[in-house]
């Protein structure tokens, strides 16, 4: 038994899909505890309409109204988590994919940043929703965290796949030169 | 490695290291009961429990994996199955890495050396197990005999590399499911493996579990990445590998039985497996689960003899009929060397700061304490000392 000597590039093109994989998994669960949270506060503490506005609106329409555009905000955010975190896990297999959902995750990063600041806020000024606060704060930044490590080994990925033919080239001509072994004879194409 | 290896593979090298058929049924017969002798075995016939060299899934699921647990588990596995190839590797990491980084199995390792020097001079029975030990050590590489969801995990990237007999390899994605009642598949790259387990130390991450039978059979070369290897991917040459493992074992035996002065480590007996090279290669490579029929028909063309598949009843029937004598029937002889060969090897990874296998008693600092199981292994040493000196000689008594 030995380690296959394919180079750093190729170590790291095994190192970038593994962490893609595993932040694509996180997004998609991220995004899952999200829609969790957000029906558990909708369900919990159910927001009045009275004095939003100065018509008189039927409570059951009210809630309905408020239900069915919770439900699109959601399903937009889930829809929106499910897809980086698939194409994520799909990259990380091999398959090409275009960097729409790199751009995609950049968005979600960038919604999930301006979102930490009211929750700071609030643990600052340690009112009624203090330990709530932290609790979001710790789960946003979890979140930007992943969607960070996603963005970054997309684009390291990419470019390790960029440079691998001439470097696969270069190891198979050094084993040839060496005297191949049985072992340098197994080295893959690109998939 | 399967049965068929160290049954019907170890009698043929046996009798080509030049031990005679009756020799050899008992060298390979003891080789197959390392992986047979466990405590629901030793208890009925109310043998020393410490002198198991195996666990049965039942009783592995009925093991607690706490620390106790846990060095009891490994102190068997890596006595009989995953022999620790280097007790002082280096390696950056915590410490509890760096202990089971320790424990990774591998052919040519010191324990190797001590575990062949053991048995010489201590019976056909404890040729066997060492036997064992040492086929293990290329079948088991790079695992170890400890739970562990670092060192023994397996993930989506497992290739088989299947040779199209020009010399060229196809590489096949390999699936393991785990369904008891399906067998596997080599046609199809599928195999059956323990369920996944994220916990470190569940003994579904025990040994090669999490790779199936795979690393035991013989045709097979397949490259993986572990999780411990920073991304970088082994190879494993099982045909290679399985016939420097024969070629080793007669060497073994030759040193066993007095013709090779010295035991070498990295050295195998070429020369004698010379005029069957081809035809030992041949049952390697062939792309079968079972390979006991052609290992058996190859053991009986050497011999001229027909070699008995593997029965455990007969020497069960001699050792509880032996009674208070039962330390020297064919099963006495084994757990005295099974007890040795485990405290030997726990000794030594205690001795290296390790205790993942437990503590070890040194007998001459703090007297007879600990397992009662091992005294007997005092017991034999002042017998011997009174009896003039060392039983020397071949081992064939």
């Amino acid at each position: 038994m030995e380690f296959i000597k394919d180079g750093k590039n190729e170590k790291n093109i095994r190192r970038f899909r593994s962490s893609l994989s595993i932040s694509g998994i996180s997004v998609i669960a991220l995004g899952l505890w999200s829609v969790f949270k957000s029906v558990l506060n909708g369900a919990l503490s159910p927001v009045s309409l009275e004095g939003l506005t100065e018509a008189d609106i039927d409570p059951v329409l009210a809630k309905v109204i408020v239900w069915t555009v919770l439900f699109f905000f959601l399903a937009a955010e889930l829809g929106l988590r499910l897809f980086v975190g698939l194409s994520a896990i799909s990259e990380s297999h091999g398959k090409h994919r275009k960097p729409v959902y790199i751009v995609m995750a950049m968005i979600i990063a960038l919604f999930t940043a301006i979102s930490v600041i009211p929750s700071v806020f609030l643990i600052i000024i340690g009112k009624k929703y203090f330990f709530t606060s932290i609790a979001t704060v710790l789960i946003d930044l979890t979140s930007l965290g992943v969607l960070t490590e996603l963005v970054i080994s997309a684009f390291r990925l990419r470019y390790c796949l960029k440079h691998r033919t001439a470097e696969t080239a270069e190891i198979a001509e050094t084993a040839e030169a060496a005297g191949a072994s049985e072992a340098s004879e197994v080295l893959t194409e690109e998939r | 490695m399967e049965p068929h290896f160290h049954y019907y593979a170890t009698y043929c090298a046996a009798y080509l290291a030049g031990y005679t058929h009756e020799e050899s049924m008992r060298i390979c017969w003891s080789a197959e009961f390392v992986d047979r002798c466990t405590k629901t075995v030793l208890t009925r016939i109310k043998a020393p429990l410490s002198a198991a060299t195996s666990q049965l899934q039942m009783e592995l699921m009925d093991m607690r994996t706490d620390v106790i647990g846990l060095q009891e588990i490994t102190r068997i596995w890596s006595s009989f199955h995953f022999l620790p190839r280097d007790l002082y590797a280096e390696v950056k990491g915590p410490k509890r890495f760096r202990n089971k980084y320790r424990l990774l199995c591998g052919p040519n390792g010191t324990l190797v050396k001590d575990t062949v020097e053991l048995a010489k001079g201590k019976g056909l029975e404890a040729v066997g197990v060492a036997l064992h030990v040492v086929a293990d050590t290329w079948a088991h590489t790079y695992f170890i005999g400890a739970p562990s969801l670092v060192f023994n995990s397996t993930n989506h990237h497992f290739f088989e590399l299947i040779p199209d007999g020009n010399g060229v390899y196809e590489e096949k994605h390999i699936s393991f499911r785990h369904n008891p009642g399906a067998p596997d598949d080599p046609a199809n790259c599928l195999y059956l493996a323990t369920l996944p387990s994220i916990y470190e130390n569940s003994i579904m991450n025990l040994g090669h579990g999490r790779a199936s039978h795979l690393p035991d059979y013989s045709y097979a070369r397949y490259k993986y990445m572990p999780s411990w290897a920073d991304h970088e991917v082994l190879y494993k040459d099982n045909p290679s590998d399985f016939f420097k493992a024969f070629c080793q074992m007669i060497y073994v035996m030759k040193y066993i039985r007095g013709e090779v002065p010295e035991f070498e480590t990295d050295t195998y007996d070429y020369e004698t497996v010379s005029p069957w090279e081809s035809e030992i290669k041949e049952i390697l490579e062939r792309r079968q689960t079972y390979c006991g029929d052609d290992w058996k028909a190859f053991g009986e063309k050497l011999s001229g003899r027909t070699v008995e598949p593997f029965d455990i009843e007969p020497f069960v029937e001699e050792y509880i009929a032996a009674g208070d004598n039962s330390n020297d029937t064919v099963i006495g002889r084994f757990t005295g060397a099974t007890l040795a060969q485990k405290s030997m090897v726990t000794n030594k990874i205690y001795k290296s700061g390790n205790l993942l296998a437990g503590y070890s008693v040194d007998y001459e600092e703090n007297g007879l304490k600990g397992i009662k199981d091992y005294f007997r292994l005092i017991e034999k040493q002042v017998d011997e000392m009174s009896a003039g000196g060392r039983r020397g000689g071949r081992d064939g008594d």
